[in-house]
């Protein structure tokens, strides 16, 4: 291989409703399976709880709600990707953590126009050998949570993202 | 590289040492003009003064070598009693402190000691040297030190005249050999105590944290192994001295913000032609050092505003029989968990009748109530934004930043400020702050199926509602709910309802109010019980002290501290997290209204519930943000319907409640402005027959309001009878009559 010669960027890969995501490793703290959640009435929608991590209490967004697929029922199991940004930690709920991977800078595309809540944080595309892998913008997943008004219960239906 | 790191981090560690060292040297030069013959104070600031200029030539920091430089030489000359203490020599030496400290700022700023030239004050210094020495060598009777109070000649500055041209500056390159013997050792602090970085502190506390919640868990399995027992027991107590050590460790003593106050006081009272005493005690008191910072503008404040305003010029005070100087006494003490500050000063007091007046004239109290009111009502009103006795904006204080924001900056860090004045004898201001913010005292209700931590110091009391007795019950309309206490209204908030936790519906006359008081807010919280932060349920809603806990208070991230809603979170013992209200938000989203004046309240007292229907009035919001009242006689019921369930009949819009069509008009519309109906729930106001029976669509419902004026018909206008005040805001009361017109074919 002459990875040597390439740039790369290692992010770590995860699913979410079938979707293959990445998000720079560099920002990952930890991977956690389960672990249970303290609801927060009147947050914004997609943040489901907080969960207690080791003294910190940290938010927990839910991606398929952030990201506007149909959310699965609150008994599975899902794993959390802890991310650390500027002091501040948050837990992504993901289905699936896949691994970390090095991806060649210069094969990451510039993603179409987003459109709705499953494209406005993907800040590059790149095609896997087993589809599309989409790396978010951590700040944007964060940005849009934000404005996000408290939730009106109307859920995007699972076709959204297919 | 690394040899740069290294330097920046000297030079990090020279700038907070110098910085710590100024403020010793000002205390030291006041304390020297109190005694000039304390020889050790003397030694003391030498040393000072000789260690930055040593620490800046390492570093190649010229200005400050050569400043300090001549300021040394001076001190020099004081040490070998070549020179006495008089206010030239103070003056110049205080000049050279700010110069210092200028120079260190611009440093830690941009990394150069910036463009001010302070060659100017190096001579200053160096001409006071020797122009004094030059006099006192022609008298062979030196002045004795006690001197030091007097010369009305002596100006800060040497006009330039009184520099020999023969004593130029001598250049800071060439140290001062008999200073270098000077020991410098004598800080005993400093060999005691390790800087540390606030981070670590930080995460040792978490870490702490942790091991409490391990510890419970440990304490929870249950075994008969009496070794393990003993363990446990061992562990339990390790722990919770553990935590308590920690918590030590944010602490800093409140010297830190005391220790700048004899200079400021010592400049103020020179600026405003005063003599000031300053006593300060306590400076050991220690205080979470994120709260010394929130004390400092506040309490800096206080303390000029007691030497502007509170001490009298010295003339004054002497005709009024009193000593020519003033006392300004700061103390700090701990007192039940809390730390108290003092500020008193034994000046003229605040001028009782000047307050009453003010009140009057700003529109703050009727003419006629604040007659009536006792003085130390009336000097509460020193609180209010933009409030000031002073009857000249002076350059020291009066700058637009009165007691209103004092209040307000010790308010938001949940302390407390009181004020006592006598007329003639002085002013006493008693500020309260909790020890850390980090840590507070709970009470953990109840709420649905979630459990929330509302910080002790808001709340003021704990109401049962018991419907079947004499007690507390709820009252009013919904959306517009209060209960009587003692005579006053209090607005109430569901906090099942507020949250989303669940539609009220029953229980609406059951569980607990938990009254809390934040700024100028008084309101109830209505939870369904308390709860223990062991888990346990408390029965009787008057156990006060039962659900009381004390909780570590943990960040929740800038996402959700965004809603305003929760000031953080804490762990409970039994690991759950809880959500602590900021009641702060809760006011401005649920829309409370502010009380009104308490001494209103407190002398209308029984007035209140004899008030007659027709005095009360329903306030409302429309969806344009206009504040309108109907009388709540007119009132049948209010609803909240989802705008789906409106109808449209011919031209008209009706809402459909059983066989009956209740017409709807926009409030909006009825005024005359273009209606805005909101697109998700519509509040209805339905009115009495007499009203023709319309629901009156508006934004908002905010309360029930007694009349405090009679009903202005002057400013009428399309739909609208007239203005009154209610609720201390003028409100437009509609037109009846328009409302009827709208259900006429």
């Amino acid at each position: 291989m002459n990875a040597s010669a390439e740039r790369v960027q290692q992010a770590c890969a995860f699913m979410v409703a079938d979707h293959c995501f990445a998000i720079d490793a560099d920002l990952v703290t930890e991977v956690l399976h389960g672990g249970s959640l303290s609801p927060v009435p009147l947050a914004p929608e997609s943040i489901v709880g907080l969960l207690h991590l080791r003294g910190r209490i940290v938010p927990v967004i839910d991606m398929r709600r952030r990201l506007g697929f149909a959310a699965l029922s609150p008994s599975a199991v899902r794993t959390h990707l802890v991310l650390r940004q500027q002091d501040e930690r948050y837990s992504l709920l993901v289905d699936e953590v896949l691994d970390v991977h090095d991806f060649p800078a210069e094969r990451i595309e510039q993603p179409a126009k987003a459109v709705g809540p499953a494209t406005d944080a993907v800040s590059g595309v790149f095609p896997g050998p087993a589809g599309l892998v989409h790396f978010l913008d951590p700040q944007r997943i964060v940005q849009s949570l934000v404005r996000q008004r408290t939730a009106p219960f109307i859920r995007h239906g699972a076709s959204h993202g297919g | 590289m690394a040899g740069l790191n290294d330097n920046a981090e000297f030079i990090q560690e020279f700038l907070v040492e110098s910085t710590e060292n100024l403020d010793q040297l000002d205390r030291d030069l006041i304390a020297l003009e109190q005694a000039p013959a304390d020889e050790d104070r003397l030694a003391s600031i030498f040393r000072t003064v000789h260690t930055i200029k040593g620490n800046s030539g390492f570093f190649g920091f010229s200005k400050l070598g050569a400043l300090t430089h001549s300021g040394e030489h001076l001190l020099g000359k004081l040490r070998d009693g070549k020179l006495s203490l008089d206010d030239r020599v103070t003056g110049s030496l205080y000049s050279m402190v700010d110069a210092v400290r200028s120079i260190l700022q611009s440093i830690e700023a941009t990394g150069s000691e910036g463009d001010q030239d302070f060659r100017d004050l190096a001579q200053t210094l160096t001409a006071v040297a020797a122009g004094e020495a030059a006099a006192v060598a022609a008298k062979p009777k030196a002045p004795a030190p006690e001197s030091a109070e007097k010369p009305p000649s002596a100006v800060p500055t040497p006009s330039p005249s009184v520099v020999p041209a023969a004593e130029a500056p001598r250049p800071p390159e060439k140290a001062d050999e008999k200073s270098s013997e000077q020991p410098t050792a004598g800080r005993s602090a400093t060999e005691s105590t390790i800087r540390v970085d606030v981070g670590l502190v930080a995460s040792i506390l978490d870490l702490v944290g942790e091991l409490v919640l391990a510890r419970n868990q440990l304490r929870s399995i249950d075994s008969v192994d009496p070794a393990m027992q003993a363990v446990v027991q061992r562990i339990n107590a390790v722990t919770n001295a553990l935590q308590e050590t920690a918590v030590k460790t944010r602490l800093q003593p409140i010297e830190q913000v005391f220790s700048k106050f004899p200079r400021t006081v010592r400049d103020l009272a020179v600026a405003c032609g005063k003599e000031v005493h300053l006593v300060i005690d306590g400076v050991d008191t220690e205080l979470d050092r994120t709260l010394i910072e929130s004390i400092r503008d506040p309490l800096t404040h206080l303390v000029r505003n007691a030497v502007d305003h509170g001490i009298e010029p010295p003339a004054v005070r002497e005709a009024a029989g009193k000593p020519r100087a003033g006392t300004l006494s700061l103390r700090a003490f701990n007192e039940s968990g809390q730390v108290t500050i003092e500020v008193q000063d034994d000046g003229g007091g605040i001028p009782v009748e000047a307050a009453r007046a003010k009140a009057v004239a700003k529109g703050l109290v009727a003419a006629d109530v604040a007659a009536t009111l006792p003085d130390e009502q009336v000097l509460q009103f020193i609180f209010a934004p933009g409030f000031s006795t002073a009857a000249a904006v002076t350059a020291v204080s009066g700058r637009g930043v009165g007691m209103d924001v004092v209040k307000t900056n010790i308010e938001a860090i949940g302390g407390t400020v009181d004020l006592q004045s006598v007329a003639g004898a002085g002013t006493t201001i008693r500020v309260r702050v909790p020890l850390t913010l980090a840590i507070m005292p709970a009470l953990i209700v109840r709420s649905g199926s979630e459990r929330l931590a509302i910080p002790q110091a808001a709340v003021s009391e704990l109401v049962p509602l018991r419907p079947d007795r004499d007690g507390a019950r709820i009252e009013g309309l919904e959306g517009a709910a209060v209960i009587r206490l003692r005579g006053r209204l209090v607005p109430v908030v569901f906090l099942d309802e507020f949250l989303g936790l669940r539609d009220r519906t029953a229980c609406r006359d059951e569980g607990t109010v938990v009254v809390v008081r934040v700024d100028d807010h008084e309101f109830g919280i209505v939870v369904d019980g308390l709860r223990t932060a062991g888990g346990g349920s408390v029965v009787a809603a008057t156990a006060e002290v039962a659900s009381l806990t004390t909780i570590v208070v943990k960040p929740i991230g800038s996402l959700l501290a965004q809603a305003g809603i929760y000031a953080g979170a804490s762990v409970l013992g039994d690991g759950r997290v809880v959500l602590i209200l900021d009641l702060r938000g809760l006011v401005r989203a649920a829309e409370l209204p502010p009380v009104k004046q308490p001494l209103e309240t407190s002398a209308a007292g029984g007035a209140t519930a004899s008030t007659r229907d027709e005095d009360r009035y329903l306030v409302c919001r429309t969806a344009a943000g206009r504040r309108i009242a109907m009388p709540l006689a007119v009132v049948r019921r209010l609803e909240n319907v989802p705008a789906n369930d409106l109808q449209s009949v011919g031209a008209k819009r009706v809402v459909r409640r059983g066989d009956a069509f209740t017409p709807v008009v926009d409030a909006d519309g009825l005024l005359g402005s273009a209606p805005a109906l909101p697109t998700d729930t519509v509040h209805l106001v339905v009115l009495g027959e007499g009203a023709g029976g319309v629901g009156l669509a508006v934004r908002q419902i905010l309360d029930v309001e007694v009349a405090e004026s009679p009903l202005q018909p002057g400013l009428a206008s399309c739909g609208v009878l007239g203005s009154l005040s209610l609720g201390g805001i003028a409100t437009e009361v509609i037109d009846l009559a328009a409302a009827r017109a709208v259900n006429q074919p």
